[in-house]
């Protein structure tokens, strides 16, 4: 898996590619404390490049998602393939976390709050 | 025509022939993924008539890869396994529901209408030349087999059934102790290990059995993790719910 961080005016945009594992999710989770340390409020992750996410990835998303909340911050997801979206709603987490389809619809709507 | 010119054909020619490689992979990867995605969803389906959530398919799929991973098989057979084992369920499409939901007292009759549900499923991908659908037609075929030979439907002992049909035989079961049902309460996750440990050799392989028990520390974190997401959107839709 491999993780690149950028800033775009304010937003930080997580691009992450590879699998989301139980033996990657420890990287994953150290990229995003890094986010919370810098008191970054608004994210993106790009997931254009990630070709499999499992429960341990997707638990790492959960404890990021309260951990930003906690910081009044808030996370986007965007360009989910049709496999790894196909994961997050037999999980019913597409119910529950902001996913668009490309990174302009996110940053749109990232940028209007 | 020129040696210089010909050279110049010759580039032109390899790099439209590696772009087409690429377009060619990349289109190959989208027809993979579609097809993971179909598994995905048409597996749910079946999980919904069950009143099962979509996380016993994620931790159906997580915790057979991991003992796939920890037996050393290939990388192909470990993701063939990955997405073949969330469709071992398949045929309870076709059990009527009066049965299938029954909170408890099955007669001996309906339990028979439930074990076909091993050998439907299987038909479903019958004909199959898929790979990955010849083996999710194995999974739903044997994952009920007992490894002491007093499984269902064929009565398969040992090594005669597939190692495929062995892996979800065990993470299916222990799936199962560790889930609330209509009919029981959860046990405890140590308390499943146990009840899993206590089978080897009689309801399960030993060796897979071994090996789950090398695994226990990531089927923890596997079982904790989905437990995670359960509480996490539950707590969301009661939030939801408030909120309206």
């Amino acid at each position: 898996m491999q993780i690149k961080l950028k800033d775009s005016d304010g937003v930080a945009i997580c691009c992450i590619s590879g699998e989301v594992t139980i033996d990657t999710a420890p990287e994953l989770k150290k990229t995003f404390k890094k986010i919370i340390d810098n008191k970054t409020h608004k994210v993106l992750l790009d997931f254009r490049g990630v070709n499999y996410i499992d429960s341990s990835g997707l638990a790492s998303l959960i404890d990021f998602s309260r951990n930003l909340k906690i910081i009044q911050g808030m996370v986007f997801m965007s360009e989910l393939s049709p496999k790894v979206s196909s994961i997050f709603s037999i999980t019913k987490l597409d119910k529950i976390f902001r996913i668009f389809d490309t990174e302009e619809e996110a940053l749109k709507n990232l940028y209007g709050r | 025509m020129a040696a210089k010119e010909r050279k110049s054909r010759f580039f032109e020619y390899e790099e439209r022939i590696r772009k087409s490689y690429i377009e060619l992979k990349k289109a190959y990867a989208e027809v993979q993924d579609s097809y993971a995605e179909m598994v995905f969803r048409l597996a749910l389906v079946a999980e919904y008539k069950d009143d099962s959530t979509g996380t016993h398919l994620v931790r159906i799929a997580d915790y057979s890869t991991e003992i796939a991973r920890a037996m050393n098989l290939s990388a192909k057979d470990v993701d063939y396994l990955k997405y073949a084992s969330v469709m071992h369920d398949i045929g309870k499409l076709v059990v009527p529901d009066s049965i299938l939901k029954k909170p408890s007292g099955l007669t001996p009759e309906e339990r028979e209408v439930i074990k076909k549900h091993a050998v439907l499923g299987a038909n479903i991908f019958k004909g199959s030349r898929s790979p990955l659908l010849k083996v999710a037609k194995l999974i739903a075929l044997t994952h009920h087999e007992r490894y002491d030979g007093t499984g269902y439907p064929s009565g398969l002992k040992g090594k005669d059934i597939p190692l495929f049909g062995r892996i979800v035989a065990l993470t299916d079961v222990f799936d199962a102790l560790t889930s609330e049902r209509p009919y029981k309460e959860a046990y405890g996750f140590d308390e499943a290990v146990e009840m899993i440990r206590v089978e080897s050799g009689k309801h399960f392989d030993p060796e897979v059995v071994k090996v789950f028990l090398k695994c226990k520390n990531k089927i923890r974190k596997i079982w904790q993790a989905t437990k995670d997401i359960d509480a996490f959107v539950k707590d969301k839709a009661n939030e939801q719910r408030i909120e309206n």
